[in-house]
């Protein structure tokens, strides 16, 4: 008991984060399962998926109540993420262990966030950037 | 609602997120806002939205798929998901607030803060 306690309170800083930068927290949610819930690798993963569900779900409808982006663009999307979704789901359970997975995603993370921090510092990168055709303003 | 298919640049992203997400039981917002800011060209607030609503389906099917191999606990999950559909309403309140660079730089900082404590842990 005392231990989905933890969970719904650390539910609650993940879903703000998840909230102010778009992201589903399983990169959060997956090691506190594993740490706190005392469940291996893949069950965490799995767990953590389930439980971006309803958080997205919440997200997506909020965020579109302010008009940011186009729900259905968002949502045909992750359709198509769909399909690297399900084989990789695969990959994972049957042929990789949970340890080599944790490694390789820390260096999924940093190279990731190497990108953004300078992004942000220099943000012409991101006006040189091909392809754009969103001219929306920030919701506010 | 009207359906509109991403350009290809935005659907390999799109790919890229999904197989990650599965991979490492995550929604792939962390993959998929950077593609879709450094490749696609959206703004980083647009990247999130469409990061969020694209996170829909691919945890739906992705968690199907854990599912059927028995790698899922519900319990934890729905005590996780109770404290996030409360949190995540805070948060788009906070996005909204936040300028583009300052939300930029704290998710790059957060994926440091998450690639550290994972190899730390």
């Amino acid at each position: 008991m005392t231990q989905l306690l933890l969970l719904f309170v650390i539910g609650l800083g993940v879903g703000a984060l998840s909230g102010t930068l778009g992201v589903g927290g399983g990169f959060l949610m997956v090691p506190v399962l594993v740490l706190i819930g005392g469940l291996d690798q893949h069950t965490a993963q799995g767990t953590s998926l389930l439980a971006i569900l309803p958080i997205s779900i919440l997200g997506a409808v909020t965020v579109r109540r302010r008009g940011v982006a186009d729900l259905g663009r968002g949502l045909s999307l992750g359709a198509i993420g769909v399909v690297g979704s399900l084989v990789a789901a695969q990959v994972a359970v049957r042929f990789i262990p949970g340890s080599q997975l944790r490694i390789a995603f820390a260096a999924v993370l940093l190279v990731v966030a190497a990108q953004m921090l300078r992004g942000a510092r220099w943000p012409s990168f991101r006006a040189a950037a091909p392809g754009s055709d969103s001219k929306e303003p920030p919701a506010g | 609602m009207t359906v509109t298919w991403p350009a290809p640049r935005e659907a390999g992203a799109a790919v890229a997120a999904g197989l990650l997400s599965g991979l490492f039981g995550i929604g792939g917002g962390i993959v998929l806002v950077p593609l879709l800011v450094f490749v696609a060209g959206r703004a980083q607030r647009e990247a999130q939205a469409l990061s969020l609503m694209a996170i829909i389906p691919i945890s739906a099917f992705g968690a199907a798929s854990y599912a059927v191999t028995g790698r899922l606990d519900f319990p934890f999950a729905v005590a996780l998901a109770a404290g996030g559909v409360i949190g995540v309403r805070w948060g788009v309140g906070l996005m909204a607030r936040v300028s583009d660079r300052d939300l930029r730089t704290l998710f790059g900082a957060l994926m440091l803060v998450a690639a550290v404590a994972l190899v730390a842990l």
